[in-house]
């Protein structure tokens, strides 16, 4: 009797050795996408968990209605970073701004190695060239934009806003600063000079903006993120800075983002939980969605100006492979794929 | 607070001291005994439940370390660690940390912010004893769950005399600890004093995998911690009754390295400090037994970043008052009745006012046992939160012997649990949503257990149990409308799996080898769906491995003992659509003590090598984890009990 006991008790044992080996060799095997190839398409960054480090770079080529994922990190060996915000085409180079990780990548925009890695950058969000030699870096936490030297990819120096930055445009020799987290403004620096030289005052959170045929600056402000004010549409004369217009939205509960206009500069659109469409002459905003999300969680809006396709995503619940979906100029859809964690902002 | 408190302290470890000294005259009349090793991690409590303890000589071996490495090593519940000092805690059976409620003394000390405890900031060396309690119950165990709870208390030993306890710790990446402990009193009176500081550089070596082509040895920055604390308890008793008022004082600062792939200032730090008191009061009479606590729990927590500018202090206190009695009817028939209110008050920059929260919770506790062979227990809890009256949450525990002369018991249970939002989900600015609904919980569970004395030298017992929870309306935060994420009742989990426990004792005159085995699978899926593009539905929830072991095996001869402990971790998920995933480790540390013994002087030398096999692993993606590592422990006891 005792003989069986010890028996079974030394199976017990062998069989939790058995199953410690198994599980300890076990590896998390990787799922390789197919090569990168730099067909026609266009790139976007997946964001990423905040601190979870699984932020990538995609392409989508329209050759082959693929989506590539994680292209960057299979081209180079090592990781993009921590929430890369935004993907930059800059001559040869494709920058990728990676906000979290406080740095930008710079690789070749036909084999995305990498050239040159900027880092110790405060809170990076989105690049703009302003002419051939240098490019401002705006900054989430940071009151000045960063001066980067396009040739030596160091930092040259800073502009100081003494407020928050995002979305830029560059119209001449003057760039427009959405002064996005926390601010209600739009900043004017001058390019030449690296110089603020106006501020126009708005409402809370500008947000995005864009620059219409009439050569006028649109500026959707969100209303804050504690919603305190109502959001608004604004188009400005960027001459004088005075307000050509302003489209006020109908609740304080609305969040309307990421405004875009089309190629031919007469048609805005942007999200608010669904995807929206304003003419630049009309005086109010549609009530009607131009594209339902249908329960989708839409995050990020891009318009492909040569093939005047709208480009949106979706995030999912931010912790899992969000999607892609591209859409005709006139609202059908033309194709949706899967892409990484969170796909966020793009760049035709 | 803070100087009412330091004041309090103050006089007590001045002049508690000297009083007990004034009864040494009773110690000649002491029988001093050899430590008593509570050994069985299997042992019958609450009729049809699982509970674990932790063994005296467990918490002997990290007596200079924290809860979190406590129970990582011995028990099967999943440890989120963000890496040695940094914030780490526990959950049960794929459930959240925080439906882990962490209970010392009887009184949950769960911060009512978060609804969490940093168990890297719980002191072994504070726990007299350590309990586990598997699943949700009422009744002694205070609002355990949905998930379990964690039990730390000391009882008193009605010895005469005096014992000191002085530690010295020391270790790789500037590990220092200091700890001293003192017992003292009577058969009618006792006073005990545990205080320690320490602190880690924490500056170790790891492998970064991720941030070059080619792996890169670094060294992690920013890391160190520090901290002190003091536990002091007095006892009393008189007639039937005895009166105890416990006080625990921790302070810790540390910084916040960030994952390694974040941009980092060195400039992420924080800072707790806490305050516990508890006066109880217990009656012994009979017929029926009486019993009262008070309470009055305090949590600073100070979290600085610079990069963000962020600056959030967070004061939290707690007023505790519970009163309870008990019957012993006959054998067959024991009631208790608790009666407990808690009061919440938090006054935190992430508010947007000071939040008040009154919780009053009934709870009577039915058991027993039949014919020699059943036990049962039922269970019933009425809960009000701020006027809201909720469904009675009722649990039954049964525990059948299944063979007369041996210890062959099958058990059972099944329950309903409801759990309160935390304070945070209600009232953070921005998001806090104060019309989340309470979480609901069915939980059941079936086990089957042995112990035996297989030889007259030889002990084995083992348990194995299948368990079955799920929780609806589970709060999880998402984006809102707005650009801010907000805490919804969203989610549906299922929770299910095995939890095995094997321990072996054999003893041959001067040697001993003790053998504990654990195993746990645990399927914890989400079954909600948030649209048709959600994937994660029918998936395994992140952070939560299907698959842990533990192996510990302890030899001991005579004054000399060795410990080697194997930990299994399993892959774990950290995608809701389980496309990403952190792979599975397997460390093993290793000990050895040796005790010399001279009269009543004590003292033990041990030599701890943690991941002797420095696996590089993270417990959480891209928080690198300590390499192998040394500490040299010197212990020293003076008895004259």
């Amino acid at each position: 009797m005792k003989t069986i006991q010890l028996r079974s008790i030394s199976a017990i044992f062998k069989l939790l050795f058995l199953t410690f080996i198994i599980f300890a060799c076990e590896k998390n095997a990787p799922e390789p996408d197919d090569e990168f190839r730099s067909g026609k398409g266009f790139f976007f960054v997946n964001e990423g968990g905040f601190n979870q480090g699984n932020g990538s770079l995609s392409y989508y080529s329209y050759d082959t209605s693929v989506v590539f994922n994680k292209i960057f990190s299979e081209v180079n060996g090592r990781i993009l970073g921590d929430i890369p915000n935004s993907v930059s085409i800059i001559g040869e180079g494709v920058y990728i701004v990676v906000n979290n990780s406080g740095k930008i990548e710079v690789a070749e925009r036909e084999t995305l190695v990498t050239k040159k890695t900027i880092e110790g950058l405060n809170s990076p969000r989105r690049i703009l060239k302003v002419d051939q030699a240098k490019a401002y870096v705006s900054s989430l936490y940071s009151d000045s934009l960063i001066i980067i030297d396009i040739d030596t990819c160091m930092v040259a120096g800073s502009v100081y806003l003494g407020k928050s930055s995002e979305a830029m445009i560059l119209l001449d020799s003057r760039v427009f600063v959405a002064n996005w987290s926390g601010g209600s403004s739009v900043s004017v620096v001058d390019a030449t000079s690296d110089t603020l030289i106006a501020v126009i005052q708005l409402r809370d959170e500008p947000c995005s903006m864009q620059m219409d045929k009439n050569n006028n600056l649109w500026v959707l402000c969100s209303g804050g993120y504690m919603s305190d004010q109502y959001p608004a549409l604004y188009c400005i004369d960027p001459d004088d800075y005075s307000i050509i217009n302003e489209l006020e939205f109908a609740s304080m509960s609305d969040y309307p983002t990421e405004l875009e206009i089309s190629g031919s500069g007469d048609t805005l659109y942007y999200l608010n939980q669904n995807i929206y469409r304003v003419a630049i002459t009309d005086n109010q905003l549609p009530l009607v969605p131009f594209v339902n999300s249908f329960n989708r969680n839409l995050y990020k809006l891009g318009y492909d100006d040569d093939n005047n396709y709208i480009v949106v995503t979706d995030a999912v619940d931010y912790m899992q492979r969000g999607y892609l979906y591209i859409y005709t100029r006139s609202g059908k859809i033309l194709d949706m794929e899967n892409a990484d964690i969170i796909p966020g902002s793009m760049s035709f | 607070m803070k100087t009412g408190g330091y004041i309090l302290l103050t006089v007590l470890i001045i002049l508690l001291p000297c009083t007990t000294y004034g009864q040494n005259r009773f110690r000649d009349d002491t029988l001093v005994i050899d430590e008593v090793i509570i050994k069985s991690a299997v042992v019958s409590g609450v009729a049809g439940y699982r509970q674990t303890y932790i063994s005296s000589e467990k918490l002997q071996e990290l007596s200079s370390g924290s809860l979190s490495q406590l129970l990582e090593r011995y028990t099967s519940l999943v440890i989120k660690n963000y890496g040695s000092g940094g914030l780490s805690t526990a959950s049960f059976r794929g459930l959240g940390s925080n439906h882990t409620s962490v209970i010392w003394e009887g009184i949950k000390v769960n911060n009512v912010m978060s609804g969490q405890s940093d168990l890297s900031i719980i002191p072994v060396s504070f726990a007299g004893k350590v309990m586990v309690f598997h699943g949700a119950a009422g009744g002694d165990v205070t609002e355990a769950g949905p998930g379990g709870a964690i039990l730390l208390a000391s009882v008193p030993e009605w010895k005469n005399g005096i014992q000191l306890g002085l530690e010295y710790a020391t270790g790789s990446f500037g590990f220092n600890s200091g700890r001293v402990n003192m017992v003292t009193g009577n058969n009618r009176f006792q006073y005990s004093i545990r205080a320690y500081k320490e602190m880690a550089g924490n500056d170790f070596r790891y492998i970064d995998k991720y941030n070059y082509p080619e792996p890169v040895a670094l060294i992690r920055e920013n890391s160190d911690y520090s901290g002190y604390g003091l536990l002091q308890e007095v006892y009393t008793k008189w007639g039937d009754n005895i009166f105890s008022a416990k006080m625990w004082y921790n302070f810790t600062e540390r910084n916040l390295p960030g994952p390694i792939v974040a941009y980092s200032d060195g400039s992420e730090n924080q800072t707790n400090e806490s305050f516990m008191t508890i006066l109880t009061l217990k009656n012994y009479t009979e017929p029926v037994n009486l019993q009262f606590k008070l309470a009055w729990l305090s949590d600073w927590l100070h979290y600085s970043n610079g990069i963000a500018d962020i600056d959030s202090r967070n004061k939290s206190d707690n007023i505790v008052l519970t009163a309870g009695l008990k019957k012993q009817i006959s054998e067959a028939l024991k009631v208790e009745l608790t009666l407990s209110d808690y009061l919440d008050n938090v006054n935190s920059v992430n508010y947007s006012e000071i939040q008040r929260r009154n919780r009053l919770y009934l709870d009577l506790v039915i058991s027993g046992s039949c014919i020699g062979r059943v036990g049962y227990i039922f269970m019933v809890r009425e809960r009000v939160a701020d006027n809201n009256v909720f469904l009675p949450e009722p649990s039954i525990g049964i525990d059948y012997k299944l063979h007369e002369t041996k210890n062959y018991k099958i058990k059972g249970n099944v329950g309903r649990s409801l759990h309160l939002p935390a304070l945070n989900d209600l009232y953070w600015s921005p998001g806090g949503n104060d019309a989340l609904k309470n979480e609901n919980g069915i939980n059941g569970e079936i086990s089957l257990s042995m112990e035996e004395l297989l030889t007259k030298n030889i002990y084995l017992s083992s348990e194995i149990t299948c368990y079955y929870s799920r929780i609806s309306n589970m709060i999880k935060w998402l984006p809102g409308e707005l650009n801010y994420w907000e805490p919804v009742n969203i989610s549906d989990v299922v929770s299910r799996g095995i939890e095995t426990e094997l321990d072996l004792d054999i003893n041959l005159i001067n040697h001993r080898i003790s053998v504990s085995a654990l195993y746990s699978y645990t399927s914890a899926v989400n079954r909600a769906k948030l649209s048709d593009n959600d994937q994660s539905t029918g998936k395994q929830l992140i952070y939560v491995p299907e698959h842990q072991g533990r192996l510990t095996g302890i030899y001991s001869y005579r004054h000399f003992v060795l410990n080697w402990n194997n930990r299994l971790t399993g892959k774990r998920y950290v995608t809701t659509d389980n496309s990403d995933s952190l792979p599975g480790y397997f460390v093993t540390d290793l000990s050895a003590g040796i005790k010399l013994k001279i009269s009543s002087y004590e003292s033990v030398l041990n030599l701890k090598v943690d991941n002797i096999f420095g696996a590089d692993y993270e417990n959480i993606a891209y928080y690198p984890m300590p390499g192998r590592s040394f500490t040299i422990n010197l212990k020293l006891k003076l008895t004259n009990r």
